[in-house]
């Protein structure tokens, strides 16, 4: 497999700045079959809380869409099946068992055994967490990914008891979260996706589940490359303001930095499949230098393990030439926005919750702006279920749904990904006068 | 031959030819050898913290070898010295000299359109084909020798692929000189300039430029000329996009007695332009002497554009003949 690391800013700065934005755009190409054969480690977590047999579609589905994943299981691939409420439970290959080694016997035993999952209970996300960690734990070679199904709020433990679950267990394993149902909580399957570098999804009706255990399974089997971080360097008297990918979803890692000394900071990216493309949007202050100097901003390099599989430099060249330093880069530009969209998402219905209907109104209506700029129609389409928009006038839907604040800001943390020319081809750019 | 330093590539070692920006072989920027092993000119990192012509610790690009070049002949008749200056962020303008053995010297100036394209390498190669030509026209007229090397610059810098609708292209101004006799050929806006040691000094040159068309239709003064902005545009140039029945200004001079000539662009220039500010910054001395020192004047006021400076003595070639006596 062969990484591609292609930066897009604008690189002139007016005297003085100091603020230089740059898209990177990491791809990966070449397909799993070239990439070395790491074990893969492979936990599905079924919500099995009361709350499931109503409508008991949710359970039915969930236990199909479970044994459909399990089927699917290259052979020789570790897995396990939790069923989770108040506790959990390994449910395949049993309770206290190690991980079981898919072949045609396991796997016929673990989809029989789907019928054994109960709806009963309450939902401790946490113990499902802890569960998830001590089955995968030992498995430090293999790339350890889980998929994990609620329908509910964590409302049997205490919001810290699952923060330090996640605490406990970040960079042990990847996880993808999953809501199903109108009840749970999109700041929650959030906390999970993110801490865990996976991603977090809204299943509309439970007819839809069993194709996203099979999309789960699918990206698990193209994930190949395990522990792809990636690095940045940055000149000393700078900071990174942001570093957040911004491709295929938003994802703030600004925070996730391991700090290299002295002046790099390294960000996880998990594992990678063969036909990736992932853009990531940095923003770093670098000291101004005087016109007419080049300083290098920024240098990503893309790291696996100690090995260093691709790099692009970030440029700050000061001009004084207002036409240079005032373009804005149509990467940079395109994902700004998107940027700027999920950001009004989430005040708005920051303000919803605080009962603040002006601020929450003021919020959606830029909402609806950026989605009218960006062309988001989807975004445009969920909103429509939250606010209502009369001409110039909008106001919050007195019968709005959690679920479709849900649908809302879900979809507007999943990007549109802009079509690049590569930076190298295109024209380059000069001074304009004589 | 006089050419300027040849230079190294600090990634790969590889002989690079002197005015790239960029290591043919690798890629990496050039760096002047003068400059190797030296610490970042910025924050005085050490020279090992230096990678790909950055510094890893502020950042700051090192100097590129084109940034600041300079050339002189073994004698000292000529002098050269090109330099980014202070606000551009590269150096668009190149000079190429050259002496034969029997006492003719020859130099080149050419300045990149810097609203094009790649107009350093316009510059940089024209610059060289011309001073080809001027060494392959042996010692037939100088007329003749400067025609060549207007030509050969000329197809130079037409061939350079144009890649953006700017096509790349540069300035010219050529001179062969032997003791007391000056022969010159010029296209745009380099200028030069008579520093006698005794006596008024005199601006040899005339611009192909916006501002002095207007002097010269009596529209405008000069000072009011020089303060529009439209001052810089040049009125002919050398590139695919020139008109092909061009030619360059010719001028014709025998220098009355010793002193110096001063070939620049107008990097130089926008801070003298009068012959009388070019004596008064340039002092006296050897021509390495003064070329460094205008090029430096025009950096101490402000550096605005890259500025070239060529130095000749006159007489010149007095070593090679010294037979031959003072103009009567």
């Amino acid at each position: 497999m062969t990484f591609s690391v292609k930066i897009f800013q604008n690189e002139f700065l007016a005297e003085g700045a100091g603020k230089v934005d740059a898209i990177v755009k990491v791809t990966s190409t070449g397909g799993p079959k070239l990439a070395p054969t790491a074990d893969k480690a492979v936990v599905l977590v079924v919500d099995a809380s009361g709350s499931m047999d109503h409508p008991r579609t949710k359970l039915l589905s969930a236990r199909k869409g479970a044994a459909t994943a399990v089927e699917l299981l290259p052979d020789g691939t570790l897995f396990a099946l939790v069923a989770g409420n108040h506790e959990a439970r390994c449910v395949y290959p049993g309770p206290g068992q190690r991980l079981a080694r898919a072949d045609a016997t396991t796997k016929s035993e673990a989809v029989a055994l789907t019928s054994r999952l109960q709806a009963e209970g309450g939902t401790a996300i946490s113990t499902w967490i802890d569960e998830v960690r001590r089955l995968v734990e030992p498995h430090t070679d293999a790339i350890r990914l889980a998929y994990l199904l609620t329908d509910g709020k964590n409302e049997s433990e205490t919001s810290e008891a699952l923060d330090d679950a996640l605490a406990r267990a970040t960079g042990v394993f990847q996880c993808d979260a999953r809501g199903v149902g109108p009840e749970w909580s999109v700041r929650e399957l959030k906390r999970i996706s993110s801490a865990l570098l996976g991603d977090a999804g809204r299943i509309a009706e439970p007819s839809e589940m069993e194709k996203d255990f099979l999309a789960f399974m699918n990206r698990a089997i193209g994930r190949t490359i395990a522990d792809v971080r990636l690095r940045v360097w940055t000149p000393k008297g700078s900071a990174i303001e942001l570093f957040s990918q911004v491709a295929p979803t938003i994802e703030d890692l600004t925070s996730k930095a391991a700090v290299m000394p002295p002046l790099s900071r390294e960000y996880p990216t998990g594992a990678w499949g063969g036909q990736e493309a992932r853009d990531y949007h940095l923003s770093v202050q670098v000291p101004p230098d005087d016109v007419g100097e080049e300083k290098l901003a920024a240098r990503v390099t893309l790291v696996v393990g100690n090995d260093v599989v691709g790099q692009g430099d970030v440029k700050a060249i000061w001009t004084e030439e207002v036409e240079l330093s005032t373009r804005i880069n149509r990467e940079v530009a395109h994902y700004t926005n998107q940027e700027e969209l999920a950001e009004y998402v989430d005040k708005g219905f920051e303000a919803l919750e605080e009962k603040d209907f002006d601020t929450a109104t003021e919020k959606f209506q830029r909402v609806f702006e950026l989605a009218q700029e960006a062309g988001r129609d989807d975004v445009i389409e969920s909103l429509a279920n939250v606010i209502d928009i009369d001409g110039d006038t909008v106001r919050i839907r007195p019968g709005w749904q959690p679920d479709d604040m849900n649908k809302l800001i879900l979809g507007s943390e999943r990007t549109v990904r802009v079509e690049s020319e590569d930076p190298e081809g295109g024209p380059s750019v000069d001074e304009a006068a004589s | 031959v006089i050419d300027p330093t040849p230079l190294l590539c600090i990634a790969c070692g590889t002989t690079a030819v002197p005015g790239d920006l960029y290591c043919e072989i690798c890629g990496a920027p050039l760096v002047d050898p003068a400059r190797a092993g030296s610490p970042c000119v910025a924050c005085g990192e050490a020279a090992s913290e230096i990678q790909d012509g950055y510094c890893r610790s502020c950042g700051r690009k090192q100097p590129a070898a084109r940034d600041s070049l300079t050339g002189t002949d073994g004698n000292g008749e000529v002098a050269a010295v090109t330099d980014r200056g202070r606000r551009r962020r590269r150096n668009e303008d190149a000079f190429a000299i050259s002496a034969t053995p029997d006492g003719r010297v020859m130099a080149v100036v050419s300045d990149g359109v810097s609203s094009t394209t790649d107009s350093d390498l316009a510059s940089q190669q024209a610059a060289e084909a011309a001073v080809v030509a001027l060494r392959a026209a042996g010692d037939r007229e100088p007329a003749d020798a400067l025609d060549d090397a207007y030509r050969a610059a000329l197809e130079a810098a037409s061939n350079l692929p144009d890649s953006s609708g700017s096509p790349p292209s540069c300035t010219f101004l050529a001179l062969i000189a032997t003791l007391y006799s000056v022969d010159l050929a010029s296209m745009g806006d380099c200028r030069a300039f008579w520093l006698p040691e005794e006596g008024r000094p005199q601006t040899l040159t005339e611009d192909d430029s916006w501002a002095a068309a207007q002097v010269t239709a009596g529209r405008m003064t000069v000072a009011q000329a020089h303060a529009d902005p439209k001052s810089h545009g040049i009125t002919r140039w050398l590139g695919c996009d020139a008109d092909p029945s061009w030619e360059p200004r010719r001028v014709q001079f025998t220098a009355p007695g010793p002193g110096r000539l001063v070939l620049c662009s107008d990097g130089l220039w926008n801070y003298t332009p009068d012959a009388r500010d070019v004596a008064r910054a340039a002092g006296v001395g050897s021509p390495t002497a003064i070329a460094s020192r205008l090029v430096e004047y025009a950096k101490g006021r402000g550096g605005q554009d890259n500025i070239t400076v060529v130095v000749v003595a006159i007489p010149c070639g007095t070593n090679a003949d010294a037979s031959k006596g003072p103009p009567t």
